[in-house]
């Protein structure tokens, strides 16, 4: 049999052969461990439930014709945390039968957004996205206008269901 | 290695320094046996990167702790199994520390000029155990937080420096957040650099001196790359399939919130340490520190010295009486007392007897519940400790078991409820049960209390179901741990997993699948490699 420097041709065959179990049994620690490691992180581990509709205002105390923010707390539940935790809304009255509910997350990338009662418009004051009195967008980033809130109308009183929207895509779907 | 014109190697190792780490000398060729080393150090690395995980859910924080390990155990997809493996992978540590010291020691394997490796691995043991105990005080459960109040008090007792000791470690008496805030950093970042950095070192000097290889001497020599590689890694193959058979099968058990006022509880420390609380058991009162501190720190002492103590030139443990004698009568001490400390009776759980006496009107709350879930009820609590105190506070009219048969003199039903089995309206008819719906309903009674319906209008039933919440009679963490124990009488465990990501057990079954493979690969290339290449 030939030898070279490093043994013998069959030598060289049965030490790749011994390195290539070294590779399968580094592949079996790979997956093992690896599966639980990355599922355990990139897992999405609570969804936000929808909350119930809450009362937040009377009617009769929202002007008509122009955004009016209100702020309202509701009871969360943040993982293993149960707190009561505080939302605001913008409601746009028309009628006493007719409010439209936004939302003020910017659908761009998650900022709160303001009324400027001057200028009649809303502004994200992160990008400078620019939203109508309706909540369409006229200048900026967003990828859509802003989002409208579940309400309706019980015994007089404003009822708002509070969802968080998915930011920065142009549909419109619960987090 | 797609490093052609050696751009890498001129400013990384350069091959000869991975060939001469690679090409490590084994006198007498590659064995299973020189495994153990490198066990513990892959077990190690199994703890820190399992250990890192955690933190992306470890809260420390005295109300938070708890609840945020259960919530990584039984909400986070895998976290069962990386919860699992950092716990499994502690024991698994010092028992194979404590092994690969044993084996040293047998063969003789310290003697000069490997003296510095050896108290270098004794202190390396020594970091392990710290990182033992704090890292079961974290969980801030009943066990971890009774373990660090014997400690804290265990350290104050010492003469002199002893309140600066406990203050040190302990910061704060009574211990509270404080404490765990000076815990957290001790586990997760002093005492695993530390041992890091005498890991690094403890390598170092092995590698200086070279492997001591076999005690007979063979004139064979064997290179650590490539047989040795695959020793210790399918070793470590065997042992990670092993730490997920026992997160899968074996789960760390729930000892139940912290509560610093619950005197039924016993506390055990883990097993590293029973032989520690077995002495203490004899040495009481002013010798209590002699016991702590003394008696180990002379075993330290003694340990650390061994190189020194044993300085015979022959490595033969048959040529070594005095030593092998001295280190068989150690271990069987250390046995005897862990032995001893693991089944030292607990107090018996006796009900009290006679009748129980008629519910005072003051226990029973007649103010409306408080709105919103209860600390206890979103508290995954211990179903064993539950038992000890559903024992005192239930068993008197609930009967024993919960299996009811109480009379209650002027109630409409004439005995008080059996909770075993339990109405279904508070369980709920839907098998398996809706744990939380179940508990929740649990809940509102332990909390605020019942009126008892009477046999006819004007009737006064003996008890009423009184409040236990409201009225701190009970506390939240007794209430969530007794909660569990009723979940327990009727089949149904409060701990279970929400989401798995995979089911324990399946997963369990394809690590082992995958391992016997790897193991039966290795076997064939090792022995073809030995039978056509000696």
């Amino acid at each position: 049999m030939p030898k070279d420097a490093r043994g013998t041709a069959e030598e060289v065959t049965r030490r790749g052969f011994v390195g290539w179990a070294v590779g399968l049994a580094a592949g079996f620690v790979g997956l093992v461990a690896g599966i639980p490691l990355v599922g355990f992180v990139t897992a999405q581990v609570s969804a936000a439930e929808p909350g119930d509709f809450v009362g937040v205002a009377d009617v009769a105390s929202i002007p008509v014709g122009e955004p009016f923010g209100i702020s309202f707390a509701e009871a969360t539940r943040d993982a293993y945390n149960y707190a009561v935790l505080p939302h605001s809304v913008y409601a746009l009255k028309k009628s006493d039968t007719d409010i439209v509910v936004y939302s003020p997350v910017c659908p761009h990338l998650g900022c709160q957004v303001f009324y400027d009662r001057q200028k009649q418009e809303y502004v994200c004051p992160c990008h400078g996205s620019v939203f109508d009195i309706n909540g369409a967008r006229t200048a900026g980033p967003a990828p859509r206008g802003l989002d409208t809130l579940p309400s309706k109308i019980e015994k007089g009183q404003l009822m708002v269901q509070w969802i968080q929207y998915k930011p920065g895509v142009p549909e419109k779907a619960p987090v | 290695m797609a490093d052609r014109d050696g751009w890498f190697s001129r400013r990384l190792a350069s091959r000869g320094e991975v060939r001469e780490i690679l090409g490590e000398k084994i006198p007498g060729g590659a064995s299973f046996a020189y495994a153990l080393g490198s066990a513990t150090l892959l077990t190690f690395l199994t703890l820190a990167a399992t250990g890192i995980w955690e933190l992306f859910f470890y809260v420390p924080s005295t109300s938070q702790a708890y609840n945020s390990i259960n919530f990584m155990r039984f909400q986070v997809p895998f976290g069962w199994l990386i919860h699992g493996l950092h716990f499994w992978a502690a024991s698994l540590m010092v028992v194979l520390a404590l092994l690969h010291l044993f084996q040293v020691f047998v063969w003789g394997a310290f003697k000069e000029p490997r003296e510095l490796t050896w108290v270098l691995g004794v202190f390396l043991l020594l970091a392990t155990l710290l990182a033992v105990f704090t890292g079961g005080t974290l969980v801030w459960d009943e066990k971890g937080y009774w373990a660090a109040r014997v400690g804290s008090g265990l350290a104050g007792s010492v003469p002199i420096i002893g309140d600066w000791m406990r203050n040190l470690v302990f910061s704060s008496e009574p211990l509270g957040q404080l404490t765990l805030s000076r815990l957290f950093p001790i586990h997760i970042a002093i005492v695993p650099i530390l041992l890091l950095t005498i890991l690094i070192v403890h390598v170092a000097t092995f590698r200086k001196a070279g492997a001591a290889g076999a005690i007979q001497h063979r004139e064979k020599v064997g290179t650590f790359w490539p047989e040795q590689v695959l020793m210790d890694l399918v070793v470590y193959c065997g042992l990670l399939a092993l730490m997920t058979w026992l997160s899968a099968w074996m789960m760390p058990s729930i000892a139940g919130p912290a509560d610093p006022i619950d005197a039924t509880y016993v506390a055990r420390p883990d097993w590293p340490f029973l032989w520690l609380f077995q002495v203490l058991k004899y040495l009481g009162g002013s010798l209590e520190w002699m016991g702590f501190l003394l008696i180990p720190l002379v075993g330290i002492v003694l340990l650390l010295a061994v190189p020194w103590l044993d300085r015979k030139v022959d490595r033969s443990p048959a040529r070594r009486p005095v030593a092998m004698t001295l280190f068989w009568l150690m271990i069987l001490g250390i046995f005897a007392l862990t032995y001893l400390g693991a089944t030292s009776p607990t107090e018996p759980l006796a009900a009290p007897t006679g009748a129980p006496p008629a519910t005072p009107e003051s226990s029973i709350v007649s103010t409306p519940a408080v709105p919103g879930p209860s600390a206890a009820s979103h508290t995954i609590g211990g179903a064993e400790h539950g038992q000890a105190i559903f024992v005192s506070y239930c068993v008197p009219c609930h009967g024993q078991e919960g299996k009811g048969g109480v009379p209650n003199p002027n109630s409409a039903d004439g005995t008080v409820p059996e909770i075993n089995p339990i109405d279904p309206e508070i369980s709920g008819e839907k098998k398996p049960f809706d744990v939380q719906f179940f508990v929740d309903n649990i809940d509102a009674y332990i909390q605020n209390g019942s009126i008892v319906e009477p046999k006819a209008e004007g009737d006064t039933p003996k008890y009423n179901m009184p409040s236990f919440g409201n009225t701190y009679a009970m506390t939240q963490a007794q209430i969530a741990d007794v909660e569990a124990y009723v979940l327990k009488l009727n089949g149904t465990e409060r701990a279970t997993i929400q989401k798995a990501g995979i089911e324990p057990k399946t997963y369990a079954w394809w690590t082992l699948g995958g391992f016997l493979i790897v193991a039966g690969t290795t076997g064939f290339a090792l022995t073809s490699r030995r039978k056509r290449g000696s």
